[in-house]
């Protein structure tokens, strides 16, 4: 925790490739053999139609699941020489199918981000307090304070759940469809609060997302899976060329690209 | 509400305030019916004479007010029938609340993965085998009960039987938390059967067996209680201390991994545990219903999700209501103690449902 920062890339994967075992064998390869390399502070959006490998590649990165092939470092380290808790210290997961557990308060949940820091086995000190302060802060969360999560919207649940993943002070945060149940404003809201959070926080953010017209929110680096393999990697609308949009995802997308020509956005 | 929240600092869990309210009440819960129980019954001692009975005991000078009889009755019939109420109730709760959030689901019980099947069949066979087999009935039948060894068949085969459902869950890899309940079930069910076979079989042991599958009480003795209270309050005490994992392990398998639970050791352990204290419970006192899953549902709606409160709590709370449980049953001439939990915590617990239910859909 004290070391300095390194400055090479904050998640590397070289080479990864991986099947899901059926009956103890392999299956049909759902990485096949993946290499990227993600900067600290940048933002990173993976992109591409369903079982082209994007959730995996998470699960790989936040060490959930063990490569077949090539390797993983997480902060300069290989991904299985941290212990879950020092991986939990680094790098932060908004799974797919996060669920919130009914009766508990906001503040509650959100301070159940600070386990991995967590010194004693009974309560939370003044460090976690500010923490989890920042991070209610953050998610723009501080006015559901005091509020049972069953009283909650979709949108405020997952306002929740990203403050319980900055609550983790991560240097990567890893988001599976973080805007999966939202509203388009609320999109865009989250969207504009994980590009101010590296922006001002310095934390690597990378997110699946399967709509490639909200790439355009934020000027990302879009890495486009097809099958497996990482068929583009560069800025959006670059990345998002029309022949490329159309051939990756089957059909032809014009108002993406009517967005994504228009590049900018509130930002 | 809102002020308080403005109040007291964000984080810090449930307050040393409230915490220390919730747990002290708890604890003069316990005392005051462990007292009333003492104090009540056939020979009626009074509750003045039973708290001056175990201060003398203690070496404290009281003058004797009381019938030369009223210690014995005390000591040697009452007192251990009290300590083992709590020692049971409180293992049930604190396992109640264990299996419900590993399984993350509000059915499961203290005996939902095979410990009351396995120590059933244990203590069945223990009663029985004498009489099925008469050449181990040396001497007399009954010393088989009197030397507990139906306790420690019973404590065996709980331990014995999750073994069982843990390997063949694990069988074809990663044991998943519904394939674990799944198997649960069927080897409860063929457990059972071999129970209930041993029971249209054991003749003149038939209301023993009865009596020890209805659950009571009144079986144990110091001995036992010397063996099971540590296995109990010391699994107890080790799982309060994972109150955070089992907080965390409430948001599912993804998020409670990413925030640093290593899940197959950290379940093992649980369930483990668990298993140990549901196991000594059941071979004190036989598969007493009710307690183990309705106490952590009773205490949650009243107190929260939070482990922190409710693992300490519905120890405290499943001990107070199956001394008090017991103490009725006994005022009611015997009736079986698992009736009465029942008949007590069903109704409260309908109502609270209903609080909650009413509190929920209130505009």
């Amino acid at each position: 925790m004290t070391s300095q920062p390194s400055t090479g890339p904050v998640l590397a994967l070289e080479t990864v490739t991986f099947a899901y075992r059926r009956r103890g064998r392999p299956d049909r390869e759902v990485l096949r053999g993946i290499s990227l390399a993600v900067d600290p502070g940048e933002l990173v959006v993976l992109l591409g139609p369903n079982g082209s490998g994007k959730t995996t590649l998470l699960r790989i990165a936040m060490g959930r699941l063990t490569p077949d092939g090539g390797s993983v470092r997480v902060d300069g380290r290989p991904v299985e020489s941290w212990s879950r808790r020092e991986l939990a210290q680094r790098v932060a997961v908004l799974p797919q199918l996060a669920t919130l557990p009914d009766g508990f308060r906001v503040e509650e949940l959100v301070e159940m981000g600070r386990a991995p820091h967590a010194r004693s086995r009974f309560g939370a000190s003044d460090g976690d307090a500010r923490a989890v302060e920042r991070a209610l802060a953050d998610a723009e969360a501080t006015d559901l304070v005091g509020r049972r999560i069953e009283e909650l919207s979709g949108g405020e649940r997952q306002r929740v759940l990203v403050a319980m993943a900055l609550a983790q002070e991560p240097r990567i945060l890893l988001l599976d469809e973080p805007t999966q149940h939202l509203d388009l404003a609320h999109q865009v809201a989250l969207l504009a609060a994980l590009d101010r959070l590296r922006r001002l926080r310095g934390v690597t953010v990378v997110a699946v997302l399967h709509d490639p017209a909200l790439t355009v929110l934020a000027e990302p680096r879009v890495v486009l899976l097809e099958e497996g393999r990482i068929v583009a990697d560069g800025p959006a609308a670059q990345v998002l060329e029309p022949a490329v949009v159309a051939r990756v995802f089957g059909v032809s997308l014009p108002t993406v690209l009517a967005l994504t020509g228009r590049a900018g956005g509130p930002g | 509400m809102r002020a308080s929240v403005a109040a007291r600092p964000l984080v810090g869990g449930p307050g040393l305030g409230r915490a220390s309210l919730v747990i002290g009440a708890g604890i003069i819960l316990v005392v005051v019916a462990a007292l009333t129980a003492i104090a009540v019954g056939s020979t009626e001692v009074g509750l003045g004479d039973a708290i001056g009975i175990l201060a003398q005991r203690l070496g404290i000078p009281v003058t004797e007010s009381w019938a030369p009889t009223a210690p014995t009755i005390l000591f040697e019939v009452r007192l251990p029938r009290v300590l083992a109420g709590i020692v049971v109730g409180a293992g049930l709760g604190a396992a109640g609340v264990v299996f419900q959030a590993l399984l993350r689901n509000p059915m499961a019980d203290p005996y939902v993965i095979g410990a009351a099947a396995g120590a059933s069949l244990g203590a069945v066979l223990a009663i029985t085998a004498p009489i099925i087999l008469p050449v181990l009935a040396v001497g007399a039948g009954t010393a088989w009960l009197g030397i507990g060894l139906v306790q420690v068949a019973a404590f065996v085969g709980g331990l014995g039987a999750v073994a069982i459902v843990l390997a063949v869950a694990r069988q074809g890899g990663r044991s998943s938390m519904v394939t674990l309940l799944l198997t649960g079930y069927a080897v409860s069910s063929l457990l059972a059967a071999g129970t209930a076979l041993l029971l249209v079989n054991s003749g003149r042991a038939m209301s023993a067996v009865v009596g020890w599958l209805l659950g009571s009480l009144g079986g144990a003795g110091y001995p036992e209680l010397a063996i099971a209270a540590p296995l109990v309050i010391g699994g107890s005490a080790l799982l309060l201390v994972q109150w955070r994992t089992l907080n965390l392990l409430l948001l599912g398998d993804e998020a409670a991994a990413g925030l640093g639970v290593d899940l197959v050791p950290a379940r093992r352990g649980l369930v483990l545990l668990a298993t140990i204290v549901t196991s000594a419970a059941v071979a004190l006192a036989g598969t007493i219903g009710f307690v183990g899953l309705v106490v952590p549902h009773l205490v949650r709606l009243v107190l929260g999700p939070d482990h922190r409160l409710l693992l300490p709590a519905s120890c405290l709370g499943g001990a107070a209501l199956l001394v008090t449980a017991d103490l009725v049953a006994r005022v009611a001439g015997g009736v079986p103690v698992g009736v009465v939990t029942a008949l007590i915590g069903a109704p409260f617990f309908l109502w609270l449902l209903h609080r909650a239910a009413t509190a929920s859909t209130a505009p």
